[in-house]
């Protein structure tokens, strides 16, 4: 054994470049797989063990505190699979806002528990760092769940400002609580406030009650259809609609909803992974018939001297070995710092916090898998020198006669013998050649489409806009339902800022297909032509009353067809819609649908919004004020500026009228009112017909804060992906170019005799390896393309963008020219008197 | 008396081994003349093939100069000495060197596109060359591992000498042949001298060395004798021997 550690140990001090970056390029695979072993179980199960650990309920029934009756809970009890059941209440506003840690307001939905109800949802513990007397002493606490003081990295003793029913309300952040619900900037923030503070809430947003309930199998249990059925039994109980009031959240659904991001992230880190493994062990395969090439005669003398096929197949594979347990060392050890940092991304993706567990074992899985992979790949391919018995290997092996057809022969030069010369290296190599293509190939659709994502994912907005599927305006603004809204577009369109207006509906009640037992939220458009991220991926808009468009996810999810007939429900009204296409992007559970459209199915419906889409260069918080001093105060903000600038009696007495009747709109959906007010002798009368604006909100600032952690995780990923890439280039190049060099060590010397200069050969070098460089990227590119393509069908964005392709193309050939030069380099210290004393 | 094609001015030629100098070249002053057949000869490590480099532009000399004609060659860049190599020299190696993975024609043509433009003449005149030194048609498509020893370096010279260089210089071209071979590459060398090529040859083999016009003895780094010959085949080859059998005793060969 010694003796082949003496061996493999010469070989390795004799490639030292190459082994460092087979040493690099398996060590990032081992942090890679290991990352990928270790914390993506843990990260998909943050979601599930949250909901254990703090005896969250599982499946949830949110609806307006007016509809509900206690007598509910009995007709759940009803529900063989119900094993546990309850309710709780709680306060909650659509329209509440906050102020984030720059101080800008977010459009951020909150709901209101106090400590009571909480504790019959959840059993999270309180954690803060501050002492029960510091928190005693606060006059308005409040416990933040994670995933809000992820979003605002809020810290104990933090000011947390809610803006709600006319006015600011500061709280202090006592401390933070796991949450298994309501934990992102979507769906809302639950947030735990005193009973005292509880009961202004109350006063201030919509009283709700949670009805809950869990199930003996959760994993099987069709609780969509439970919830169905027991909403029906609730409606024929009491007389009343329910199906527009209430809202589902089930648990499978939660869980696939928690575990989309990290499932996205796993697939693109696992692909990485694979990627950079293929090359590796195409590497080691090369270097080991190279090795083999370069080494027959002393193989030859190895053989001659008594080693067996085995020893030396044995030193082949050992150096390999030692390569491999250096990288796998240090790609373990890099590992124990990224592994947290991937986990902390996936708290952060999740809004979940949980306990890492550090499955070692995991990691030693990776190990193993890698290092089978090298052993078996390097043991295969160092089997090879059973094939030269001693004479043939001391004759440098049978294969070293070509006679192969010379496809360049020189005698048909006709201009520079360099090129030729190079011509036919690389047809002599060109099975490995192919190979090496291959690496390149994979490394430039990789480099091509992270470096894409990469790019878009630096402009959050604009992929945002092109993957979510919604409009994304600058402004979204909810008028009155007074206000005319064509009239009202049509002055907005005057502005000069202004570059587009486009009338909008939406509705929070939701749109049920009963067949399937599916909700759908509408989107409402008159004409979906003018919108500019909605598009459509197969098929048309919805263009007559009976039509509907769903979106990419829901076709695979349903399996649905362009020409399909949906009957959809809205409260106790069901219509047939035909099915005329799929919008493109990520969004799921969305119908959209023309205005007439809508009032087939309810006859009130009218469009309550405006998208307003401003020039290039107008600041939206600008736009945003001047609407207001334009148009009077949106009633949100009406509702917000209590008191302010009134300095009569009467100019007092209306504006608490105007937030009284703010508040009525904002939070009630009334349409109009009327007032009168005596005072002593003096009538002060008014109408709602002040207020146009129901609220003016960027919505940028909206969907930035909603995904601004998804956005981070895919450019992450991307980055990772782009050095994985990048290496793979730098080492394949290195290595072929190292190769090359070492093999034609003497032909080198024999051509420096006959005059050939340094940069010749290395132009010889250059024009067998460049050319194939560009070569091998062209199908990577088209491959990149045709991926990006049929990305860019599901998102309805053309994402392909040729000076990002062009980039990326060139940063291969400027890597792939850098790392040839390198290793070319070694052709100056080929010397003719080294090859005279030979 | 023949123009001076090779000079050397007190050549030094030393190596560092562990520390330690080697000076394998001492002051050398030698003149190779054109058209000469020159052989070098001497008791291994005299520096008889150290001194074929530095003449031949592969090496640079310690100290001293070297001269081609008027151009001080030793003052030459490594990219000026390739260049220098590829117009005015050609090289006949022991071991052949020929490239394994080319034919004998690619063999050639690698040498000789490098000085001459890509022509059917040019493949017309190697072809002679190559019929002219032995090798048939019917080998110039094989690669060197389907030749013997003596092809080879058949091909070898036909390679050295396809641009027409000034100088051939050969590194005991017959080292690694058997006899018969080498009287075959002695006799082309033989030939090519007589066509006016210059020659300078390392050699520690009589019979080789009688192909020579002059022959140069080295100890030491340093000329220690010089004798002159006429043309083989002018003189007879008994008393030819004789007389350098006499005088590399007298040097202690």
């Amino acid at each position: 054994m010694q003796k082949i550690i003496r061996l493999t140990r010469a070989n390795l001090r004799r490639h030292k470049g190459e082994a460092l970056l087979l040493v690099l390029l398996i060590a990032f695979s081992m942090c890679m797989l290991g990352a990928v072993l270790v914390s993506f179980g843990e990260i998909r199960d943050l979601f599930p063990n949250a909901v254990k650990e703090i005896h969250g309920v599982e499946n949830l029934l949110m609806m307006d505190a007016r509809y509900f009756d206690p007598a509910y809970l009995q007709l759940l009890a009803e529900e063989d699979s119900v094993t546990e059941y309850g309710y709780a209440e709680l306060v909650q506003s659509v329209y509440a806002r906050c102020l984030d840690p720059e101080g800008r307001e977010q459009p951020i939905s909150q709901l209101f528990i106090n400590q009571e109800n909480e504790r019959k949802l959840e059993q999270s513990p309180l954690i803060s760092a501050l002492s029960e007397a510091e928190i005693t002493a606060m006059e308005h606490p409040v416990w933040i769940p994670y995933g809000l003081k992820d979003n605002f990295r809020l810290n104990e003793g933090d000011t947390y400002t809610v803006l709600i029913s006319g006015r600011a309300y500061p709280f202090q952040v006592a401390g933070f609580y796991e949450s298994g619900v309501y934990t992102d900037s979507l769906a809302g923030f639950k947030l735990i406030v005193s009973d005292a503070d509880y009961r202004v809430m109350e006063q201030l947003a919509d009283p709700a009650v949670i009805v809950w309930f869990n199930t003996a199998d959760p994993e099987h249990t069709d609780t969509n259809a439970l919830c169905s059925r027991f909403i029906s039994k609730c409606e024929a109980y009491s007389q009343q609609d329910l199906n527009l009031t209430v809202t589902r959240m089930l648990y499978l659904q939660r869980v696939s909803d928690a575990a989309l991001e990290v499932k996205l992230l796993l697939i693109l880190m696992s692909a990485m992974t694979v990627l950079v493994m293929l090359t590796v062990l195409f590497i080691i395969r090369y270097r080991i018939s190279n090795d083999i090439d370069e080494q027959m005669v002393s193989i030859g003398v190895l053989e001659a001297l008594g080693y067996r096929f085995a020893d030396i197949s044995a030193m082949f594979t050992l150096e390999y070995l030692l390569i491999a347990a250096a990288g796998i060392l240090i790609g373990a050890a890099s590992a124990v710092p990224v592994i947290p940092m991937l986990y902390h991304l996936g708290e952060l993706m999740s809004g979940h916090h949980g306990a890492m567990h550090w499955h070692f074992s995991s990691l030693l899985i990776a190990a193993a898998i890698l290092a089978g992979f090298v052993l078996m790949i390097a043991w295969m391919r160092a089997r090879s020198v059973h094939r030269y018995p001693p004479v043939q290997a001391l004759r440098r092996g049978i294969r070293d006669h070509h006679y192969r057809k010379n496809l360049f022969p020189l005698e048909k030069t006709r201009s520079s013998v360099t090129a030729r010369l190079a011509m036919n290296g690389f047809m002599q190599d060109l099975r490995r050649n192919i190979g090496v293509g291959l690496c390149i190939m994979l490394a430039t659709l990789t480099l091509v489409f992270c470096l894409i994502l990469t790019v878009y994912t630096l402009h959050e907005i604009d992929f945002m806009r092109a993957v979510t599927g919604f409009e994304i305006s600058d402004v979204l603004l909810g008028v009155t339902p007074q206000t005319d809204l064509d009239a009202f577009a049509a002055e907005l369109l005057e502005d000069p800022d202004v570059r587009k207006v486009v009338p909008r509906g939406e509705d929070h009640r939701q749109f049920r297909w009963k067949e399937r037992d599916a909700a759908f939220m509408p989107q409402v458009y008159d004409d979906f032509s003018q919108l500019e991220c909605v598009k459509a991926a197969s098929g048309r808009f919805p263009q007559h009353e009976n039509e509907i468009m769903l979106t990419n996810f829901d076709r695979q999810q349903y399996q649905l067809r362009i020409g399909d007939t949906l009957t959809l429900s809205f409260g106790e009204v069901e219509k047939p819609y035909i099915l005329t296409g799929f919008a493109a992007g990520i969004s799921s559970s969305t119908v959209f649908l023309t205005g007439d459209g809508f009032r087939r199915i309810d006859p009130a419906y009218r469009n309550n919004g405006l998208h307003v889409y401003l020039r290039e260069g107008v600041d939206r918080e600008a736009y945003i004020r001047n609407l207001s001093q334009r148009y009077g105060k949106s009633a949100h903000d009406a509702m917000q500026d209590a008191g302010s600038g009134a300095e009569t009696f009467e100019e007092r007495i209306r504006q608490a009228a105007q937030q009284k009747i703010s508040a009525m709109m904002q939070n009630y959906g009334v349409n109009h009112v009327d007032y009168a007010i005596t005072v002593g002798d003096t009538v002060i009368s008014g109408d709602s017909s002040y207020f146009r604006l129901l609220f003016a909100d960027s919505t940028v600032d909206l969907i930035q804060s909603a995904d601004a952690t998804l956005v981070l995780a895919i450019r992450a990923v991307s980055v990772l992906f782009l050095i994985a890439a990048a290496m793979i280039v730098i080492a394949t190049v290195y290595v072929l170019t190292e190769a090359s060099v070492r093999k034609q060590w003497m032909h080198f010397g024999i051509m420096k005799s006959m005059g050939y200069t340094t940069k010749m050969l290395m132009k010889q070098i250059f024009l067998r390896i460049i050319p194939m460089v560009i070569a091998a990227a062209v199908p990577g590119d088209l491959l990149s393309v045709a991926g990006i393509g049929m990305l860019s069908d599901y998102i309805g964005t053309a994402l392909i963008s040729v000076p990002l392709i062009a980039a990326a193309n060139g940063i291969v050939l400027l890597l792939a020219i850098c790392s040839a030069y390198w290793s070319a380099r070694k052709i100056r210290a080929v010397s003719v008197m080294q090859l005279m004393t030979e | 008396m023949d123009s001076v094609i090779l000079r050397t001015e007190k050549l030094c030629k030393s190596f560092s081994n562990g520390g330690v100098q080697q000076h394998v070249i001492r002051n050398l002053d030698l003149e190779i003349r054109q058209g000469d057949f020159t052989v070098i000869m001497g008791a291994s490590g005299s520096g008889k093939s150290t001194l074929l480099y530095a003449l031949s532009g592969m090496d640079k000399p310690t100290l001293g100069k070297v001269f081609f004609g008027d151009a001080e060659i030793s003052a030459y860049s490594n990219d000026q000495l390739a260049l220098f190599r590829r117009v005015h020299c050609g090289f006949v190696f022991q071991s052949i060197y020929l490239m394994d993975n080319m034919n004998v024609m690619d063999n050639i043509l690698t040498g000789a596109l490098l000085v001459q433009k890509p022509s059917e003449q040019l493949n017309a005149k190697i072809r002679t060359l190559l019929e002219q030194f032995g090798i048939g048609e019917k080998l110039w498509s094989k690669y060197p591992n389907q030749l013997s020893g003596g092809e080879c370096q058949r091909v070898g010279i036909v390679r050295a000498i396809v641009n027409a260089p000034q100088i051939l210089f050969a590194d005991e071209p017959t080292g690694s042949l058997n006899s018969a071979s080498g009287q075959n590459v002695l006799d082309a060398m033989t030939e090519i001298h007589r066509s006016g090529q210059s020659i300078v040859m390392v050699t520690h083999d009589l019979k080789t060395a009688l192909r020579a016009t002059r022959v140069i003895y080295l100890r030491d780094g340093a000329v220690s004798g010089e004798y002159v010959m006429q043309p083989f085949g002018e003189d007879d080859l008994q008393s030819r021997r004789n007389g350098l059998q006499k005088f590399l005793d007298q040097m202690g060969w």
